[in-house]
């Protein structure tokens, strides 16, 4: 099983949840035959994080169901009681996801993570764990447990600067970096005179995967809906990248 | 093409052709009348164009989902 984390650093907003939950459905899809449970997804935001709330399919759905919250508080001894599947049935063929969130503000302890780590690992065998958590800063608890890191950044220099300064903060193999929303019209950044991509280049050491912004993604996700089950890569530039990215992920981690 | 001959009928009329210029008039009002209906008539269908285009949030949730394409 690879752990792998979408990472700005402090920086909030940049498209990780967006990066994050489209990719997880993507693997998912793709290693349907190869896994009973091919993708695994742990949405670490207090109070019900934005993945667990378009997973849940339902704002309300919350109510009475053990969260990993319920774990780090001692109200239940198996993580695994917090986990929960969604199915998709589609023409191609019916997948599924595993995941889990976090219903209360209660602190998630390292020792606590590892545990439910190992759980998920040797009980319910994904290729792959997706962690999505709010913007992290030194001291999070998630130090050491990735395997691989991938830095998102928006054109923004404080993004930049934010990513560059905490992306080595949980450790594990860098992989390409995401520059999300892109607007072509605005290639090169007047603070360093220079195209965005080579100033992402230069602080990251490689070049990035582009995803352009995309007022698509932006409706989807006002409608708490998966951005890659709903929208067709030949309306949505965002969704083409994001499926490009996932294709790159898939040969990289798989 | 309107505008030209409201224009005309005016200049008719300074040089004293009142009759022609009356019936010159009326012409380019109704000239005028129909042009700017067609205008509005173009610029609403290009907006249904653009709606269809672009889904919006609630067509959106209505979707059925569909496999990726990946
Ligand atoms: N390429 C894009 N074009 C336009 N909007 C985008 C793009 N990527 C993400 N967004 C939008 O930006 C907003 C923030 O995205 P998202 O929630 O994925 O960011 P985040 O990094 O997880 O935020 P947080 O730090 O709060 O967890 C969302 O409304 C999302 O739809
Ligand atoms: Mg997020």
């Amino acid at each position: 099983m690879k752990k792998l984390i979408f990472l700005s650093g402090t920086k909030g907003g940049t498209g990780k949840t967006t990066l994050a939950l489209n990719s997880a459905v993507l693997l998912a899809f793709l290693w349907r035959d190869v896994a009973h449970y091919p993708v695994a997804f742990l949405d670490l935001t207090p109070n019900v994080g934005t993945a667990a709330l378009i997973l849940l399919g339902d704002p309300l759905a919350t109510w009475g169901r053990p969260s990993l919250s319920d774990f780090a508080g001692g109200n239940i001894a198996d993580p695994l009681r917090a986990f929960y599947i969604r199915r998709w049935n589609t023409e191609k063929g019916a997948f599924q996801l595993v995941f889990t969130y976090m219903a209360q503000d209660v602190p998630l302890t390292r020792r606590h993570l590892e545990y439910v780590i190992q759980m998920v690992e040797s009980r319910l065998k994904p290729k792959v764990l997706f962690f999505d958590a709010p913007p992290l800063s030194a001291g999070s608890p998630l130090a050491g447990l990735v395997d691989y890191v991938v830095p998102v950044v928006t054109p923004d220099v404080s993004a930049v600067e934010a990513t560059k300064s905490y992306v080595d903060l949980v450790g594990g193999r860098r992989l390409r970096p995401v520059l999300n929303m892109y607007i072509p019209e605005y290639s090169i950044s007047a603070v360093h005179g220079m195209p965005w991509e080579l100033v992402i280049e230069k602080t990251l050491g490689e070049r990035p995967h582009v995803i352009p912004f995309d007022k698509l993604l932006q409706a989807a996700r006002q409608a708490l809906e998966v951005e890659v089950l709903k929208l067709r890569p030949g309306e949505s530039p965002g969704v083409k990248a994001l499926a490009e990215y996932a294709r790159y992920l898939a040969a990289t981690v798989g | 093409m309107g505008v030209l001959l409201n224009i005309a009928s005016f200049a008719l009329c300074v040089l004293g052709q009142t009759l022609v210029a009356a019936s010159v008039y009326l012409v380019s009002l109704a000239l005028i009348f129909i042009g700017g209906r067609g205008r509005k008539e173009k610029r609403e269908k290009k907006r249904q164009v653009e709606t269809r285009q672009e889904p919006t949030p609630d067509e959106i949730k209505r979707r059925p989902v569909s496999a990726p394409e990946i």
